[in-house]
Order: C-alpha cells, then structure tokens, then sequence
C-alpha cells in the first residue's frame, strides 16, 4: 500500500470518528492529535485496532504511545510495512 | 558528554532583556507572597527557594543552551548537598548512580529489572528498619524513594525502546528535578514528555506559564487552608443536611492542597526550560468519569496509560476490544490502589502504610478505587459503543443554545456530587462511619433543604453563565491564557496576598478578619475538636510530622532550635515520667521525674508538680492558691521559672504589692481537661490547704471534654468511679466497637451535661473545704480573636456552678500570632508571651479583686 493512500484512509477515519463537524483541510499531518485533546486513551485504542485491522500489522504496546500527529501515525504504519 | 539536549531550536531558548526582567520581577513576587503567607513551610520551601529559584532561573536563562542542563543538575545537587549535608548527600548520589547504572547495564532487560527489584527491595528493608543502617543511610531513602520510585520505571520502559540517545544531562536532569529533593509527593512527570518538551516553545512563553502556575499553585494553597478551616466540620458535628454538604464538599476540596503543590513544582520545571503539560486540567469541571480521569492528575492517568493500560490492552485484545478495554481498565485502577500504597511506604519516614493496618481504612480505600474504577469501566463501555461529541480543531461560530449549556451544567453538577461523595468515602476511617455520616441527611429542616436548592440553583446558573460568557469570547477560565493576563493575574493576586499579608503582619488585622488571615497564612484557628481531624490519603502524607519534612526544616538553625519535639510527642514522651493513678485522671506526673519539653528542660518536685517544692502544710500568713490547668498553665515550651505562674507569683510577692505573701502551687498537668482537673481539686488540692483554687480554662472546654471522656472511658478504660459518668456511657450508647468520631456523636447531645457535672464537682469540693473557686479565663493563641464569643458560652455555666469569674485581659496584647507561639508547628505560648500573660494574669486581678472577694488586697 502507498504512503499516499495510507495518509488518506487514517485521515478519513480520524475525521469520520472524531472530528465528524470538521473540514478536511483543518486536520494537517501535524496537528497534535493526543497532546490536542482529539485522542484519548480510548480514541487511540480505537485508532490502534482499526490501524491493526485495516494494514495487518499489529502494533507493540510502546508503540500506542508513539504518535501524536497523522504524520507520525502514517510513519508508524509504514514503518510496520517495512 | 555534551548538554545541548535533542531537538531544541537555539533560537527557542533565548529571551528578550526586558521580558526577562518583567519575568524575574513577577517570579519574585511570587516568592515573596510564598513566603508571607508561608506556603508550604511544612518543608521550609520558601527558606530554600526565594533566592535559590530566582538566582538559578536569572543564571540558567542567560547561559548558553548548552551549558544550562548542566547548570540545573549541578543546582539540583547542591541542594541535595545542603540538605542531607556532604556524606549522605554522597550516599544518595551514589545510590542514584546505580540505580540509573543498572538501566544501562549490558545485560538482558529481564535482568536489570531484576538487579533493580533486588536493589528496590534492600532499600525499602533498610528504610522499614528491618536492615540496620546508620542515619545517614535512613535519612536519603524518602528523597530516593521520591525521585526513583516512579520515574525509574518510565525511564527504563523508554530506553527499551530508545532510538536516539537524548545525552546524559538530559538522562540526569530527569532525575535530578530541582524542587524534588524538597517535595517527595512529587507529579510523575513521563520521560517522552520531559524529553520532547524541552523548550519546545519560545522561551519567554515556558517562563510565564511557569511563573502563572506558581502562582496558581499559591493560590490553591490560600484556598486550601480556608477550606480546611472553615468548611471542614468532623464528622461527630455532621447532624442534618446542611452540616453533611458542607462535610462532602470539603472532603473534595482539601484536594486544593495537592493541585497547589503540582502546580507549584512543575511551574518551578517550566522556568528551567521543560514546558511540561498541566497537571491538573480544571478537575472540578469534568462531566464524566472519562472525563474526571483525563483532568485530575493528568501525569498519574499518563504513567498508568503507558505501563499498565496498552500493555495490558494489547496482552487481552483477543477477547475483542470492549473486553479489553474492560479489563485494562480493571488493571489501572487496582494497580492505582497498590501503587498508592507503594507511594505511602516510600514517602513516609517511618515507612508505614496505614490502609494496610486498619481494616476499616483498608475496605473504604478499596472501596473507593473499586467504585472509581467500576464506574469509568461504565463510562468506557459506552465510549467504545458511541460516536464522541463532535471537537473542532478551530474555533468556529456555534450558536447559543441556553439548553446546551444548561445540560452540561447539570452533567457538571451531578458529576461534582458524585466525586463529593467518593471523596468522602476515601477520607472515611471506615465504610460503616461514611455511611452513619451520609444517613444524618434525612433529618433536614425545611430552611436547609431550601438552602441547598438555592446553592444548587446558583451553581447551575453561574454554569450557564461562564459557558456563554466563553461563547462570546469572554472566557473567565482560559486554558491557554495570553501572556498579557497572565502576567497581570500573576501581579494581581501575589500583589494582593503579599499586601495582605504584609499588612497582617505589621498591624494585625481586627477581630475576624485577622483570625482570616492568620488562616490564610496557614495557622490553625479551628475550634479544638475540628484541629484534632486528619482527612484523607494526601493529609496523611503532607503532615509536617513526617520525619522527613521535619529533617527538611531543621537545616534551617532558627526553626530547629525550638523544634526538637511537637504536638504528637506531647510531654513528657517518656512513659517512665508518668504514673497510672487508678482514677478518671487515668495518669499523672511522677515525682522527681526529670525530662525535655520542647526543647527546655523539665523536672517536677517531690509531688508531682512542676513547680518549686511548697510545704503540703501553709505556712501561717500566707494567702495560698492552686493553680489548676493543662498544658499552657503547666508551662509547656518554657523553662519553669519563666511560665506566667511564676510570673504572677513574683509579681504578687514585688514589696508592697499585696496585703500579704502570696504563695500559687502549679497543679497543672499537660492534656487534662476539666474532667481529670474535677478530680484534681478534689483529690489533690486540698492537700496543700489552699484558700483559692485558680482553674485556667481556655473557652474550648465542652469539645476537650467530650473527646477526652470517649477517650478515658473507651480506649484508656479508666476507672469511671461516679454513677453519673457511667450512666452517661449507658445514655449516650458508647461502644468502644465504634471509631472516636461516631462516640462523639452519640455524645453529642450529653456534653453540655457533662460539662456542667465536671464544674458542679470541682465548685462544690472547694466549697466543703471552705477554698475559694475562680474560673480564670485565658484564651489559646490560635482563638484570641474569638476570645469574646467563646467566654459568652461558658461563664454562664461556670458561674451557674458557682464559680467567681476572672477574664485575663488581653494576655498576648495583640501581638501576630507567630510573634506568640512556640514555633510554627506548636501553637502554644512563647516565654516571652507567657511573661506577658503573667503581667497581665497580675493587672486583671487587681483590676477585678473587688468582684472576687478575696481575703488578699492588692494594692492599686
């Protein structure tokens, strides 16, 4: 799976999840999701399973606490694909 | 090894000359106001930090970014040098550095954890005192267990994983937190965090948040003390539902202490550069339990997050993720329980953990995590089944909707209710006390219930409010305050505080207003019965009775000198100085016994007495009087030719000041009250064949008395000797089953009876014996301001009983309080205000003779 298409399938699932009222173009690669408020623990057990599930790759337990942007979440995801 | 730490632009560090100035000007404000209203003076922190904190911020944010890792470790050690002195600081030290060596150590991660575990363990035995060890050693183990007995598993879980070394100040400024060494309960700040955020932001910004939070956390400790002295009522004085909110509430509240003091270490952090995220995020605000997790101890929920919940998660997520969520959960919140636990061993110089020792605090503290945890496990069901409330990432126009912001009020209030309940469970003794105090409810007058309902009302209503005045932009509590308002917030109330206390201080402020203030600058000016309470976990850790807060104060010569023994080791500590006197006194002085109080030497003579010798027989001419009391009268504190007895005594001898010689025998006794004084004067007293019998009562009898009989009758299983006492046990359902503060209610409505039983018998065995019986009135220290209300509502028993009245005027002559006390830590009269007792005992005699009719004139 691209890079690109991984970036645009987690951007649409934090925005459907999470972010329902907002304009795609106001969540950046950088906005801080966790630190911001956006994710709590749950939201990013959410996130977690939905990534483990969707890419088939399962994450470490250090790893639910790695990201903070959609840029590092897409890292992460890659870095797994590797 | 280099301190320029990872990740820091250069340009981020630097701050502007004048900003800098405003900066320290506000910083020394603040420390100034700190030190006035004498914030935290429990550990000494203002004598440690008003000038080590401004000096090193001043030094630390002109050097190089490379040189100020270094420089704040280095502090950070030279304070642990000045407090534990050269060789236990280079214990401590080389305790740290193996502790932080045996994370590096070349060896699987199983093994170091083990090693660590070992090391962990023979620390907590000598610190248990089950390993012998000298002082020294002792001493380090809190600040050890303070700085390692969290952060160090954070920092191993990391370096597990660890991709890019962050340099070895950083490893050691981790460690090494400047405020640390002086606060042991102390916020687990995550490694990651401290990492990433250091100077993550514009330098002046970190500054000022830091500066604002230090103030806040002031702020929070004003508030603190006001609640805790004036909207925490015992238990035993819960009775209806007025009583009983007020109890729920300040169950919840004396958390301010806690948010005050995170707010205070981490703003000192943010003036080093480490722009750490809150602590506390408005908790009283929270609408859920989620919610109520994700703000209160924000760095607790974190360490949990990392080491106990995705862990955990990802061990079970096979049962699916509700299920694991669930069970994750479950782990936090009984690891929450253990670990708090763990903390009390660690931070308590004598090592104890009282959940563990009493079954009764045992069920309500694993009650309270368990309802906790129960309940956010309901709250996280339904989050994993339900969309989250829509968030904006910007700012957006919503419209006003008065309903909205109604029903979050409500969810507001309703969540306030039930964490004001779950509080007051885990300050409770026990679940069967919590529920006798919530079952006082139900008798509730009409003018209560309409009360709370306005109370509520106006709570809703100022809900409303604030949400719209955040709607129109007006918002009265920013997250993120600008600079500007947090620099003028910061002026205002340190500003304010410091005048306030300045003033107090210099001029004392009158009546009421000035018992405020003494509040405010942490005295304790609670009736008796309220100071005897101690609530909650976080009280139990925060008592300045800890060995360690007392070692922390010692380094300072001014306090240390008169503080060698406080109010729990009340004289004489040493059993061999007391004798069982097989009566309702239950004990009393020995004769000959020699001893300490509060640092001065102690001995009493041939009877018991601490005073000089008196012949039992009167010498022939002599007008002789007996002075009867507890501790104040007794000296405590004073050498004994220099307690207001033997003030008055020499003053009444001065030639020509009375019609003849005067002799006053000391019968006092530390911690009697009237009921072991009733024998006193029945048992003791007419040994010496005294004319007058001068009981020295304070205005706080009927809540001593009270307290001090459930204690005689219950615990100490004195003998009660008298039918009245033993039908008062029978009438009142006394049950030595039952906690202290439950015999107390019961006891409640008879303490006035007994009160006036205790004075009848002491006027009518002076009256037998043909002594004169005067009830002298002396205020304590702490309840000067209030000396009218409290002589209003015990003359009229004292004189109903017979007794002839003498008000002491104005004893401290209206000097501050900390100018009167012993020391900040024991509030009962210096030498020098006892010589001024005893001048002003000698003038209010002389003014009142004529109403006492005694056989003695004193000559105007």
């Amino acid at each position: 799976m691209r890079e690109q298409d991984i970036h645009n399938h987690l951007k649409q699932f934090i925005l459907d999840e999470f972010l329902p009222d907002t304009p795609p173009e106001e969540l950046e690669d950088s906005t801080p999701l966790r630190s911001g408020g956006v994710l709590d623990s749950i939201a990013t057990i959410k996130v977690v399973a939905h990534v483990e599930q969707a890419f088939n790759v399962s994450l470490d337990a250090h790893e639910m606490g790695e990201f903070d942007t959609l840029a590092q979440l897409v890292a992460l995801v890659m870095e797994k694909h590797a | 090894m280099s301190g320029q730490p990872l990740h820091t632009p250069a340009d981020h560090s630097r701050v502007r000359l004048p900003s800098l100035a405003g900066l320290f000007v506000q910083l020394v404000l603040t420390m100034a106001a700190i030190h006035v209203l004498a914030i935290e003076d429990r550990v000494a922190f203002s004598s440690y930090f008003s000038f080590l904190l401004p000096l090193g911020f001043l030094i630390h944010s002109v050097l190089p970014l490379r040189f100020r890792l270094p420089f704040f470790v280095l502090l950070t050690i030279g304070l642990i040098v000045f407090i534990f002195k050269l060789a236990a600081a280079l214990y401590l030290l080389v305790a740290a550095g193996i502790l932080i060596g045996v994370c590096h150590l070349p060896v699987p991660f199983a093994a170091r954890v083990a090693i660590l575990v070992v090391l962990a363990t023979t620390l907590g035995a000598v610190h248990a005192g089950a390993i012998d060890a000298s002082n020294r050693v002792r001493v380090i183990v809190p600040a050890l267990g303070a700085i390692f007995m969290f952060r160090l598993a954070l920092y191993l879980f990391e370096l597990k994983h660890e991709k890019q070394s962050p340099g070895w100040w950083t490893r050691l400024a981790y460690f090494f937190l400047l405020p640390n060494p002086v606060f042991t309960l102390f916020p687990v700040v995550d490694y990651k965090t401290f990492q990433r955020t250091y100077y993550n932001q514009p330098a002046g910004e970190i500054y000022q948040k830091g500066v604002l939070w230090m103030a806040r956390g002031a702020f929070h400790f004003v508030l603190y003390r006001l609640v805790s002295n004036y909207l925490s009522p015992p238990a035993s004085e819960v009775s209806s539902l007025g009583p009983l909110l007020v109890f729920l509430i300040s169950s919840y509240l004396i958390y301010l202490r806690m948010s005050g003091l995170f707010h205070l270490v981490v703003g000192m952090l943010c003036l080093f550069g480490f722009n750490l995220p809150e602590t506390h995020r408005f908790y009283l605000l929270a609408s859920g339990f989620n919610d109520y997790w994700q703000r209160i101890n924000i760095y607790w929920k974190d360490l949990m997050t990392k080491l106990v919940y995705y862990p955990v998660f990802m061990r079970v997520k096979r049962l699916g993720t509700t299920g694991a969520v669930l069970l994750s959960t479950a782990a936090v919140f009984f690891a929450t329980w253990i670990l708090h636990a763990y903390q009390s061993f660690w931070m308590r110089a004598d090592a104890r953990v009282p959940m563990f020792e009493d079954w009764g605090l045992f069920t309500a503290d694993a009650l309270f995590w368990g309802i906790f945890g129960v309940l956010v496990m309901i709250n996280s069901y339904f989050a994993l089944r339900s969309k989250p409330a829509p968030k904006s990432l910007k700012k957006r126009e919503v419209p006003w909707s008065t309903r909205a912001a109604l029903g979050r009020a409500v969810q507001i209030g309703a969540m306030l209710v039930l964490m004001c309940l779950l509080w007051s469970l885990w300050q409770s003794p026990s679940v069967g006390e919590w529920l006798a105090v919530l079952g006082r409810a139900g008798t509730a007058s009409r003018s209560e219930v309409l009360v709370a309902a306005g109370a509520a009302g106006l709570g809703l209503g100022l809900g409303v409010l604030g949400q719209f005045l955040r709607h129109r932009g007006l918002d009265p509590l920013p997250e993120h305050p600008s600079r500007a308002r947090s620099r003028f917030t910061v002026l205002g109330t340190m500003g304010a505080l410091l005048l306030i206390g300045l003033w107090h201080r210099q001029h004392r402020l009158p009546g009421r207003l000035g018992e405020v203030a003494d509040a405010m600058q942490g005295l304790d000016v609670r009736p008796e019965a309220q100071m005897l309470v101690e609530r909650g976990y976080y009280e139990g850790l925060l008592t300045p009775l800890d060995g360690y807060a007392r070692h922390l104060r010692e380094r300072f010569g001014t306090i240390r000198t008169r503080d060698k023994i406080e109010r729990p080791e009340d004289f004489p500590k040493d059993a061999e100085a007391w004798k069982r006197t097989g009566d309702l006194r239950y004990r009393t002085y020995k004769p000959n016994a020699e001893g300490w109080t509060v640092g001065v030497p102690w001995q009493t003579n041939e009877w018991g007495q601490r005073d000089q010798a008196y012949t039992k027989e009167k010498p022939a001419g002599v007008y002789r009087i007996a002075m009867v009391g507890a501790s104040y009268t007794m000296g405590r504190g004073v050498r004994g030719e220099k307690d207001f007895e033997s003030v008055l005594e020499d003053r009444l001898n001065e030639p020509g000041a009375a019609s003849q010689p005067i002799e006053i025998v000391n019968c006092a006794v530390t911690s009697y009250t009237v009921l072991e004084n009733a024998l006193v004067i029945e048992r003791v007293v007419p040994e010496f064949q005294p004319d007058a019998v001068f009981y020295v009562a304070h205005g706080i009898e009927r809540a001593r008395c009270a307290r001090q009989f459930v204690r005689l009758a219950l615990r100490l299983q004195a003998e009660l000797n008298y039918e009245f006492l033993k039908s008062l046990v029978r009438r009142a359902r006394l049950d030595a089953r039952q906690s202290d503060e439950e015999n107390l209610r019961r006891l409640e409505p008879y303490a006035d009876e007994l009160m006036q039983w205790a004075y009848a018998f002491m006027a009518t065995a002076c009256r037998d014996r043909g002594i004169t019986p005067v009830w002298v009135f002396l205020p304590t220290t702490e309840r000067a301001a209030r000396a009218d209300g409290d002589l209003a509502a015990e003359r009229p028993v004292v004189e109903a009983a017979g007794f002839k009245v003498l008000v002491i005027d104005n004893p401290y002559l209206g000097k501050p309080l900390e100018q009167v006390v012993l020391n900040p830590w024991d509030s009962h009269p210096g030498e020098s205000s006892h010589g001024d007792i005893g001048r002003q005992f000698f003038a209010s005699l002389r003014r009142q003779q004529d109403a006492l009719q005694l056989t003695f004139s004193l000559n105007p």
